[in-house]
């Protein structure tokens, strides 16, 4: 009580002039605004969605029974085409889980501030997104409750270990290496906050489970000082960590030998794609999230905008990179190259690659226009294309690369199953599940880094 | 829950701040004063206090830099024995030893072990977690930022040397330094 | 008693200091005398019995090999209960004592009868049950080598819809399961009563049965026998006997031919003995350093068969017009250029009346010059060449004509020295169908045939059939045929009983059974004997083993070669020597004598004369354009598939999922439209179209195929079966439908015209095969000989060949495979390789490949390890086919081994890609990034579908591969690691041919080739230093093991052959 009180009489306002957050916001209404989603019973709204990801996931996992039940054949893979929806998916989520850790570290050393409105949901985003991708990929396959472990080197009496020269063992590693480390980084961005909310709690047993998972921070400035250098140190390790994670992934294709995968442009292209759509789902989750739980003085329109000029930027690089493989192609002179991107742009799957290069080229052309910019829907919808568009890459560069290969007597088309499909739903379902738990039980906004970045109060301004 | 304890141990005198720029000032101050153990407690990291308060740099960076390079030669160790020593194969007319094709994974444990090792050696350091002590004002966590003049003689016991240490001149002290809510504080822990 | 012994104790007893009980120590246990004498004989009287016994045996004349042979028998009974004979006289082939021990296969040499060929088999057993068919080496007619449906015809043994035990019932009706007791009284007593007796039966050839069904057919009045064989040669024999009298398949030397034309006769795939006829022929293809000289091979045909796809100059001529095709290549020879003994003879030239031109149109577009050329050529070739048709008599009189005036008759073609009479006559039928209507046949006795399933007037026999007053059909299932009988008795399988085969006059094939009937079932031959035991007056030989209570063919037969064959060729030795050793080799083979020249006979030539009749009536008539096509008057033109035959095997799996070599169509038969013309009508390819004539209407599937004549469509016999099995029943049309059939013609399958209308409907044709065209990239070779002679090595579709060489590598090879003791490669002759086949079911038999079915075709699913890749180059509408047998290229830079996460395959020191099936995830990374994309995943658990007797096919020495992992072709490494513990054994080092793989095996025309390419002189090495040796998509230094020895085909590089890109 004498807390509440205190801080009642400690409130002051103050005229303020700041961009990035706004509403002359004091520290305390931070605090307020920040807890308050996590201190109210869940709205309605939020109800909804969450049944509707639980019924989404229930489906996938129904599905995914099936597959394991009768083989990997209820999907529409055939000879030619060993990989298809399922592959694609786990890249399309393994793209998406980079904008966090890119927006956390990247930014965080190139000291742009603006990041500390959205970092927190962004890392949360990534570690989600990358759950899924990791799921994704062990269950695409034969056996998964072999793969699940085989792929692991661990010891074992018969001295079995796996091979490491494989793209594929790579990403094993790649994958969960960045999942742990973004997972850390993500809790320990997470300690101060969970304290702050850990000291406005009411109920015991809400209070008992913040003071375990704040492990007692206390706000110390000595504890600060190695908090902040080993802040520094994993934004620094994140970096090299997030652009080597979808290059490992784009490894699993430029490495092969087969046309329209075996090239060297894949790494820096894969990566500025991954940007893009992790940019593209940042938009979408905040722009819903800043609506439903009133953070518009956090994450503001200068956030959105400044995400937009990026997902503009990286849509031209892929563009680029689009546009760069079929010059290497001409360039190489390689039959086979050649008329794999011919085939890509004109073969049986022209719409896919159409599909892929206006909502990822074409429509994200509209952010030249600051209005546009600036418009929540616009850029909602946008950021909507672009998901659906790096979908179609991934499925561009996988399908239409093995359908046609070098044989022509091997050729065939591939149509994904309606088992794939709604594990697909499934997958995505299981995403949004750990999104809204997350925005339901922990501090959507860092609120220790926010709070550095604001207009600080001045002995001047005090009382007055 | 004050008051369940006996008898309370004085953990020091603490006096509160409403602005990081004045906080700065007083702790410059303390730090030049007689009273030579104190600490600041901020909602967030204030930048400029650690040298206001005379902290040195923190050594995590080295203990990072020793375990990423553990994982930089566990990785190619490993990678080595498993492909050349404990399970030779033929693959791909590849050499047993493929260095280029072991790089990823020595980049990314050394990365793994560095990160891990970073995060415990920053709770090593701050002694973290730490159910004993717990924060004594909850605003200090939300708006408020405080000095506390720590009792040098808080958990030690009577045989060994007392220090002297006097609350009253440290709340005066305090005061002077134009603290707010100055009041001694006793140590608790976060469930006694 | 105590004081004495103690005395004698004293005297001589002391302590043994070795003892086994007490009682030992005491003297009175040694003074016992008996205890001493059991003690002395305790550890060794019981072996000195037996040995005795031995010793007796040996005595009474019982050798070591009727021993093993005892003991093989009695695993095969331990392995099924239900054997109901001792098949205890069964000799394994050359087989050593220690080979019986279980785990060790053994070889019992036998005669296919899938077809009237009678192919010498070498059937492996394992554990008592055959589980893979292989040509026997010493049997003249194959020489070891088996088609596709010799392969699969193992399977039949063990389909599970073959009938377990006799059935009795109404004609049409049901029937209910009875024991052979009753069904065996039930005829006998129609027998008894029986005047007209009526057997219809596919062709027997086999001395002994043969005779044993004259015998039987002497206890009646009027008693005729019938021979029926839809894959025969009534037109051929009929010809022949127009011709030169005797009524014979003559024997081709394809081997001694310099240039065969064949007017379509599809002599390598399903014609006549084909493969024979490929392995000959093959001998001719063969080009290396030392040998340059190529045969020539022209084919005039309607449909695109696989010889018309080896064939160095083909025309698609109408279906029907063969003979007028033939006729212009006699006009140009014999009255235009008035070359050969029939110049100026009278009769020929009336009966060759007519102009060049006027035959060639017949024929359809056929270029004059090329066909011109040809006659010359034949000229040139006279006496080295061969000259043969299918079709009506008038074509083969035709080309008897060509033949003899060319003087091939007696040199290449062989009418009297080692061909037989030709005994089948389908024509007869006709003849049968008219008596039953009539209904004075008392007993009609049906083995094995399905006329009511192949007789385009089936229906019409099937009621036929209720006229005669009894029928008994002999049969493995419950078909179309033996629907109609009273009795319906199953017979065994070919590998469960005895019997024997004559293939041509020298050869004399005995069959013996490698397993005890799985059912209760009986042999045609053994059911005669139990009639005969149960009263019918057979004559001479069935009724003295009739009359033995025990007695069964297998008597009969040992008797009948005892009578026949062996005072001639027993060559002093003991019968039972002459028996056993025969039934090692499966085989007599007598030398025969020359053939002769036969004079003939030019008034066969009318049959020209009405042959020509028939087709001129073949018009194409007015058609709609569009959705509602109508179109008349198309030549529809019936052929015979090298997997489905006539559809007697259609309940085979391994058969149905066989690629057709052409379409590469599974499951399915479908009606075959030249582009052009399917352009014209406005149809593609899955169309649904209502194909109709005077008989018969039906909807079919269209595939637009390259290399049909305009105006004409073809269409696969042997499908559309109505009562096959789970398998068979309702797979594609019944195109025996559409026929011909009367009493004068005969069963003819040529000059039929059906008019086509459009549904609107669609049909996905089961395809393997996803485009065909090479679009100059460098998967194979194939030049010309005039470009051959030139420079070897030079290459029609890839300019340069890649030479690996040239390549530079990033990694030098971890092990140096030249130094190890083995190095395995692989090479395929496209010049031989006739896309047969044979070698896809071999590997899947040898390799327990699942089928998976149709759908899962359709959806690019399909298992096999071995697949024969087709390419078309040249103009759509007459198109150059090469084949290229693709598998596991075993490289060794193998792309699929680097991105296995889980080191699931890797390369062996001796040069194989082995894949690990137990430790495979299932990524399928390894498939996608293999160029040549042979590796098979599965998608399910595909050996689910072997249902109860079926799981008995499979090959113990291969795993069978569970869902979810990844296989492909192993080098059959099971044969590899197998000559390898036998080299063992034996302390000796492998040979070259110790490892044959399955498909080299059975390869008919000696494509394939396997071995050691470190053994410097081995088969392989030389091929490999054949200046054809190629490697496909050598560019990409993936390293195969298997090379390709180039195409050369024997025609001079014209633009047609060059590749025209995307097709």
């Amino acid at each position: 009580m004498a807390t509440a009180e205190t801080a009642e009489q400690m409130e002051t306002r103050k005229p303020v002039n700041d961009v990035l957050v706004t509403g002359g916001r004091t520290f305390s209404e931070v605090n307020e605004d920040v807890a308050r989603p996590l201190e109210n019973f869940p709205t309605g709204r939020w109800w909804v969605c969450f049944i509707a990801a639980m019924a989404a996931f229930f489906m996938g996992a129904v599905l995914l029974l099936k597959t394991f039940k009768d083989g990997v054949g209820v999907w529409g893979l055939n000879q030619p085409i060993g990989w298809g929806n399922d592959v694609t998916t786990f890249v399309f989520w393994v793209g998406i889980g980079h904008a966090g850790t890119l927006i956390s570290a990247i930014l965080f050393l190139f000291r742009q501030k603006w990041r500390t409105g959205i970092n927190r949901s962004a890392e949360a985003m990534t570690i989600f997104a990358v759950m899924t991708a990791g799921m994704v990929i062990l269950t695409h396959t034969g056996r998964t409750w072999l793969a699940a472990f085989w792929l692991l080197p661990y010891p074992n009496q018969r001295q079995l270990w796996p091979n490491f020269r494989s793209p594929l063992e790579w990403d094993v590693f790649a994958v969960s290496t960045y999942f742990t480390i973004s997972l850390i980084f993500w809790y320990m961005g997470l300690v101060p906050d969970i304290a702050s909310i850990r000291d406005r709690a009411k109920n015991k047993i809400r209070k008992f489970a913040l003071t375990i998972l704040s492990l007692g921070w206390r706000g110390s400035n000595r504890h600060w000082v190695h908090y902040e250098q080993a802040y520094l140190i994993f934004a620094g390790l994140s970096t090299p960590l997030v652009l080597s994670v979808h290059s490992v992934v784009s490894f699993d294709f430029a490495v092969s030998q087969l046309p329209g995968w075996h090239t060297t442009i894949f790494p820096p292209y894969f990566v500025a794609g991954a940007i893009f759509s992790g940019f593209a789902m940042v938009v979408t989750l905040l722009v819903l999230a800043r609506e439903a739980f009133g953070l518009k003085h956090y994450i503001t329109m200068d956030h959105l905008e400044k995400m937009n000029k990026i997902i503009m930027t990286t849509g031209m690089l892929v563009g680029y990179a689009y546009g760069v493989e079929f010059f290497i192609a001409w360039y190489s002179g390689s039959a086979f190259e050649q008329f794999t991107f011919i085939n890509r742009a004109f073969g049986p799957y022209w719409w896919s690659y159409w599909i892929m290069v206006s909502c990822n080229v074409l429509i994200p052309q509209l952010f030249w226009v600051k209005r546009f910019r600036r418009s929540i829907p616009v850029m909602f919808v946008v950021s909507l294309y672009v998901n659906i568009g790096m979908y179609f890459e991934r499925f561009v560069i996988i399908v239409t690369s093995l359908h046609r290969d070098f044989l022509p007597s091997s050729w065939a088309t591939y149509v994904p199953s309606w088992v794939e499909l709604g594990m697909f739903t499934g997958w995505i379902g299981f995403f949004f599940i750990w999104f809204l738990l997350f925005v339901r039980f922990l501090p959507a906004i860092a609120m220790g880094e926010v709070k550095s970045v604001m207009d600080q109060p001045s002995k001047g301004a005090s009382h007055a | 829950m004050h008051n369940e304890k006996k008898e309370p141990v004085l953990s020091g005198v603490v006096g509160f701040f409403d602005e990081p720029d004045s906080l700065i000032e007083a702790t410059a101050k303390v730090r030049d004063s007689t009273f030579k153990h104190f600490d600041c407690f901020t909602p967030y990291a204030v930048h400029g206090l650690e040298h206001a308060q005379g902290l040195p740099r923190s050594k995590v960076p080295y203990v990072t830099g020793i375990f990423a390079f553990t994982g930089t030669a566990t990785a190619f160790a490993w990678q080595y024995a498993a492909s050349k020593v404990w399970w030779p194969h033929i693959i791909g007319g590849k050499p047993m030893n493929s260095l280029p094709a072991f790089v990823p994974i020595i980049f990314e444990l050394s990365v793994l072990f560095g990160g891990i090792a970073t995060f415990f050696a920053m709770l090593a350091f701050n002694r973290l977690p730490n159910l004993r002590k717990r924060a004594f004002d909850p605003a200090i966590t939300n708006n408020r930022f405080a000095i506390l003049i720590e009792n040098p003689n808080a958990g030690k016991d009577e045989e060994e040397g007392q220090e002297a240490f006097h609350p009253d001149q440290a709340e005066q002290f305090l005061k002077s330094l134009g603290a707010k809510d100055v009041r001694k504080v006793f140590e608790e822990g976060w469930f006694s | 008693m105590e004081s004495t012994e103690k005395k004698s104790s004293e005297v001589k007893f002391e302590t043994p200091r070795l003892w086994m009980s007490p009682e030992e120590l005491t003297p009175a246990y040694w003074a016992d005398e008996e205890k001493q004498t059991r003690n002395a004989q305790e550890f060794y009287d019981k072996p000195i019995e037996t040995l005795e016994k031995i010793e007796a045996l040996d005595r009474a004349g019982l050798s070591r090999r009727d021993f093993l042979t005892v003991m093989g028998a009695s695993m095969a009974m331990a392995s099924f209960a239900c054997a109901r004979r001792p098949v205890n006289k069964i000799i394994p082939y050359v087989v050593q004592p220690q080979e019986l021990t279980p785990g060790n296969p053994l070889y019992f040499a036998s005669t296919c009868r899938e077809c009237a060929n009678s192919c010498g088999l070498l059937v492996k057993t394992r554990e008592g049950r055959p589980i893979k068919l292989e040509g026997n080496d010493e049997h003249p007619v194959n020489r070891g080598k088996l088609c596709a449906r010799g392969q699969a015809s193992l399977l039949n043994l063990y389909d599970p819809d073959r009938l377990k035990g006799p059935l009795k019932g109404t004609k049409g009706g049901d029937k209910g399961s009875a024991n052979w007791a009753d069904v065996d009284s039930l005829v006998t007593a129609a027998l008894k009563e029986a005047k007209r007796v009526r057997i219809v039966s596919l062709p027997e050839s086999g001395d002994s049965t043969r005779r044993a069904i004259r015998e039987f057919m002497a206890a009646f009045a009027d008693a005729r026998w019938i021979e029926v064989d839809p894959l025969g040669q009534d037109e051929l024999a009929d010809g022949q006997q127009e011709s030169y009298g005797t009524r014979v398949a003559p024997e081709y030397a394809f081997d001694r031919a310099e240039m065969v034309v064949s007017f379509g006769a599809d002599f390598l795939g399903t014609w006549g003995d084909h493969v024979r006829n490929a392995q000959k022929w093959s001998k001719t293809r063969k080009l290396s350093a030392a040998k340059d000289s190529l045969s020539k091979l022209v084919v005039f045909e309607s449909n695109l068969s696989i010889t018309g796809a080896s064939a160095d100059e083909r025309f698609a001529v109408l279906p029907g017009t063969e003979v007028a095709a033939a006729l212009a290549v006699a006009h140009e020879m014999i009255v235009t250029q008035k070359k050969g003994r029939f110049a100026g003879n009278a009769d020929v030239t009336s009966a060759l009346s007519g102009s060049f031109e006027e035959w060639i149109s017949k024929a359809g577009s056929l270029d004059q010059a090329e066909v011109k050329k040809i006659a010359n050529e034949l000229w040139e070739a006279r006496g080295k060449s061969v000259i043969l048709g299918a079709g009506s008599p008038g074509l083969h009189a035709v080309v008897n004509l060509l033949n003899s005036n060319l003087e091939n008759d007696g040199k290449t073609i062989d009418g009297n020295a080692n061909a037989l009479p030709y005994s089948a006559s389908n024509r007869a039928l006709a003849g049968l169908q008219a008596e039953l209507e009539s209904g004075q046949i008392d007993v009609l006795v049906i083995d094995r045939a399905n006329p009511v399933y192949f007789l385009p007037s089936g229906e019409a026999f099937a009621s036929a059939m209720k006229k005669a007053k009894f029928v008994v059909a002999i049969s493995d299932r419950m078909d179309e045929t033996a629907r109609f009988a009273d009795v319906v008795l199953p017979v065994n399988h070919a590998l469960e009983s005895w019997g024997d085969a004559r293939p041509d006059a020298g050869t004399f094939s005995l069959q013996q059974p490698a397993i005890a009937p799985l059912f209760d079932t009986r042999s045609f031959q053994d059911v005669l004997i139990g009639w005969t035991r149960g009263g019918v007056r057979s004559s001479g030989l069935l009724a003295q083993v009739a009359q033995n209570p025990k007695g069964s063919f297998y008597d009969y037969l040992k008797e009948n070669w005892k009578q026949s064959l062996y005072p001639a060729h027993g060559k002093g030795r003991g019968f039972n020597e002459f028996w056993e050793s025969t039934l090692q080799t499966g085989v007599l083979e007598v030398k025969a004598g020359p053939s002769r020249e036969r004079p003939f006979r030019t008034a066969s030539l009318k049959l020209a004369k009405d042959a020509v009749q028939k087709i001129s009536s073949l018009s194409l008539g007015k058609t709609k354009k569009g959705p509602s096509l109508e179109a008349t008057g198309i030549a529809l033109g019936l052929y015979f598939k090298p997997s489905m035959g006539d559809g007697r095997s259609a309940n085979n799996a391994w058969l149905q999922e066989m690629p057709d070599p052409i379409s590469t169509i599974t499951w399915d038969n479908h009606l075959n439209i030249a582009p052009a013309y399917a352009a014209e009508l406005g149809l593609e390819s899955n169309d649904v179209v209502i194909v109709k004539n005077d008989q018969f209407t039906a909807e079919v599937p269209v595939k637009v195929q390259p290399g049909i004549a305009k105006g004409a469509a073809t269409l696969a016999l042997g499908y559309g079966r109505t009562a096959a099995g789970k398998v068979g029943t309702a797979v594609g049309i019944n195109g025996f439908r559409f026929a011909r059939f009367d009493g004068e013609a005969g069963f003819r399958l040529d000059g039929i015209t059906v008019s086509i209308k459009s549904t609107g409907k669609k049909y996905q044709l089961a395809e393997t095969q996803g485009h065909h065209r090479i679009m100059g990239r460098p998967v194979l070779n194939e030049i010309t000989y005039d470009a051959f002679k030139k420079n070897p090595n030079a290459s029609m579709e890839t300019e340069p060949a890649v030479k690996m060489e040239t390549v530079p590598t990033l990694w030098d090879s971890p092990v140096d495979y030249s130094k190890s003791p083995h190095r395995w490669m692989l090479a395929v002759d496209l010049n031989s390789c006739t896309g047969c086949g044979a070698c896809v079911v071999a590997c899947q038999a040898e390799n327990n490949t699942p089928v998976v079915g149709r759908d899962r075709v359709r959806q690019s699913r399909e298992m096999h390890w071995m697949r024969i890749d087709r390419y078309y180059s040249g103009d759509e509408n007459s198109p150059t086919v090469v084949f290229q047998p693709m598998m596991c290229q075993h490289c060794e830079n193998a792309p699929c081994e680097t991105v296995c996460p889980v080191v699931a395959t890797s390369h062996s020191e001796d040069g194989l890609n082995q894949m690990t099936y137990s430790r495979c995830v299932g990524t399928r990374y390894c498939q996608n990034n293999c160029p040549y994309k042979t590796r098979r995943f599965n998608f399910f658990d595909h050996w689910k579908d072997y249902k109860d007797t079926m799981n008995m096919v499979w090959n113990p020495d291969v795993t069978v591969r569970s869902r979810g992992i990844m296989e492909k072709c192993t080098f059959c490494v099971q044969r590899i690691n197998d000559a390898k513990s036998k080299a063992k054994d034996a302390k000796a080092s492998l040979k070259d041919g110790d490892v044959r793989t399955a498909c080299q095996q059975t390869c008919p025309t000696d494509a394939i080739i396997f071995g050691n390419v470190n053994d410097k002189d081995s088969a392989i090495r030389k091929w490999m230093e054949n200046p054809r040796a190629f490697r496909s998509l050598e560019i990409l230094n993936t390293r195969p093991a298997v090379h390709y020895l180039t195409k050369v085909r024997n025609a001079e590089a014209s633009e047609e052959g060059k590749e025209h890109g995307h097709g």
